[in-house]
């Protein structure tokens, strides 16, 4: 049990990936964690706490694509879809 | 706890700080984080330990990697990390601080407008909507009942 209640208003994918492994979830096996470049909750896997490193160094990756992301859209004006390609 | 997103079990049957560090660690560029504690006294100091042990293991991280950008973030993290201020005063108008740690009687006088909130020990639903009441849509509620053996 991990995510038992999302706003009826957020828009969760329907394929909701872990922002640290990308593997698909379900809420009931994700625990909340950043924000991305989009202002949109990320979410990831709840079995790296028990694996530090890989939350540490994770979400420290995940930080760095998000920001790259969200500069190329404002600075350059490059849209996400093109930058998920 | 309407437009709340709330998080429980995380982090397994028996619940410690140093799970509640991690988690922390997730969430703790956005704004004040406010724990519900019975004896926040007796949660504040194993806490800090853990999280001064989080904030080495990043800086171990660092230390083992090799990519530029990486080691970036991470001295980035590590600064942020050792710069939180963590509190059992409260309410927050009046102290400063990032992360709070009072009982359910002091929030409710003074419920938080923060976007995380950690309930370590047993509050009645009631209480729970009220002491969330303030807190802004998409804000995070993790229910951790921490066990007797804090560290």
């Amino acid at each position: 049990m991990a995510i038992t209640q999302i706003p009826r208003e957020m828009s969760v994918k329907d394929q909701l990936a872990c922002s640290i492994c990308r593997v698909s979830l379900l809420l009931s096996k994700a625990t909340a964690g950043l924000f991305d470049a989009n202002n949109h909750q990320a979410f990831a896997c709840v079995s790296h706490f028990s694996e530090v490193e890989l939350l540490i160094v994770g979400w420290a990756d995940f930080i760095v694509d998000e920001r790259r992301k969200y500069q190329r859209r404002k600075v350059l004006g490059v849209s996400n879809a093109w930058l998920d390609t | 706890m309407h437009g709340l997103i709330r998080e429980e079990g995380s982090f397994g049957a028996n619940p410690s700080t140093k799970d509640l560090a991690k988690h922390l660690y997730t969430r703790m560029y956005y704004g004040k984080v406010v724990i519900v504690a019975d004896k926040p006294l007796s949660v504040i100091s194993p806490l800090r330990k853990q999280w001064l042990k989080l904030a080495r293991k990043v800086q171990k991280e660092r230390a083992s990697t090799l990519n530029a950008v990486r080691i970036k973030e991470l001295s980035g993290i590590v600064g942020y990390m050792h710069s939180l201020d963590f509190t059992v005063h409260y309410p927050p108008d009046d102290y400063p601080g990032d992360v709070y740690i009072a009982t359910v009687d002091q929030i409710l006088q003074w419920p938080p407008q923060c976007r995380t909130m950690y309930v370590t020990c047993n509050v009645e639903l009631e209480k729970l909507h009220m002491i969330t009441a303030w807190m802004p849509k998409s804000s995070l509620v993790v229910i951790c009942r921490l066990g007797l053996t804090l560290n």
